[in-house]
């Protein structure tokens, strides 16, 4: 069992007038920490980061500071489990990775769904159904699975969508469906509760059913910021 | 067999905006197999919530294909391997 969450390895960076507490392990069991989740876990860490970032540089900066920052907070030495708590310190790292690129223009802006009070679209009486529940407009056909589009065509066109969620929900996504980390080991990781983690799993997906549905250009980005983080690869 | 009706006649008399959150609610926890009952016939005769299921089923085969292109990306370059480690090291044993 690991001593420390990602969240607390966020605080202990974050407090940069007392860096790391000495009851950690020592400096040579430190750097046989790191130096074995480098072997065992860094190709684990590298393709999040580029899937992520698809940036080599920027990747390989989030490798090592989630290597340096999880050995940091670390007081005892992991379990198997030491994957997806190090997937949980870099989810962290990405998200004020794009925070820190992509300040939220205005704190007023409508349907910021990374408000943790918003309700999503599906929530009762509200954007698609009546204040009765019923629909107001039938969900459309999304592309089929095996259908004409190409597994790598899906594949761009859901990742374009998951560029325009909130940090909150796009950290919880792609830890669950795409790094395939358990429910469980998610809350674990980000220290959320089985309910919120259900509650950002759907906000995430309605987000995304209505960015997919129009076609890549609505849905999530009307429902974040506007900004689309994907503009990081364009611009390089 | 009394839990399952309860839980099918339960979910029956939901209205669309709940059928839509017990979607999202099995796709994470799963559901009784009463809920399982209650929505497949609630879905049989409801246009709308047979369009969501559609949707969130082509979502999750849309995550598996991401999920397989993320899995066929190479590792860690040598080179970067080799820096990364010579950094962590160094900076481990500050």
């Amino acid at each position: 069992m690991l001593g420390t969450t990602p969240e607390q390895v966020e605080a202990a960076d974050a407090d940069e007038a007392s860096p790391v507490p000495s009851p950690g392990p020592g400096s040579e069991v430190r750097r046989a920490l790191v130096e074995s989740w480098l072997r065992d876990h860094g190709d684990a860490l590298w393709r999040y980061a580029m899937a992520r970032t698809r940036h080599p540089e920027t990747a390989e900066d989030l490798v090592q500071s989630t290597l340096l920052a999880a050995v940091s907070a670390a007081s005892v030495v992991p379990t198997p489990a030491a994957r997806v708590w190090l997937l949980g310190v870099m989810s962290h790292k990405i998200a004020d990775h794009y925070r820190a690129q992509h300040r939220r223009p205005s704190a007023g802006a409508p349907h910021r769904t990374d408000d943790p009070d918003h309700e999503p679209a599906d929530a009762p009486g509200q954007g698609r159904f009546t204040a009765h529940g019923m629909w107001v407009r039938a969900p459309a056909e999304l592309p089929a699975p095996d259908a004409r589009a190409t597994h790598a065509e899906q594949s761009a066109a859901l990742r374009a969508c998951m560029e325009k969620l909130p940090p909150t929900l796009d950290q919880v996504f792609w830890l669950r469906e795409v790094m395939g980390v358990s429910a469980d080991q998610v809350c674990a990781s980000l220290r959320i509760s089985a309910a919120n983690l259900w509650q950002r799993m759907h906000r995430a997906r309605t987000a995304l059913r209505e960015c997919l549905e129009a076609g890549g250009e609505g849905g999530a980005a009307e429902r974040g910021s506007g900004e689309h983080r994907g503009g990081e690869e364009r611009r390089r | 067999m009394i839990r399952l009706f309860q839980d099918a006649a339960r979910v029956l008399g939901m209205r669309c905006d709940e059928h839509a959150q017990l979607m999202n609610r099995e796709l994470e926890s799963g559901l009784t197999r009463g809920e399982r009952v209650g929505l497949w016939v609630h879905t049989r005769y409801c246009r709308g919530c047979r369009g969501l299921k559609r949707q969130l089923a082509a979502l999750e085969a849309m995550a598996g294909s991401l999920r397989r292109a993320v899995d066929a990306e190479p590792g860690l370059p040598p080179e970067v391997r080799e820096r990364l480690a010579v950094r962590v090291r160094t900076e481990a044993e500050k």
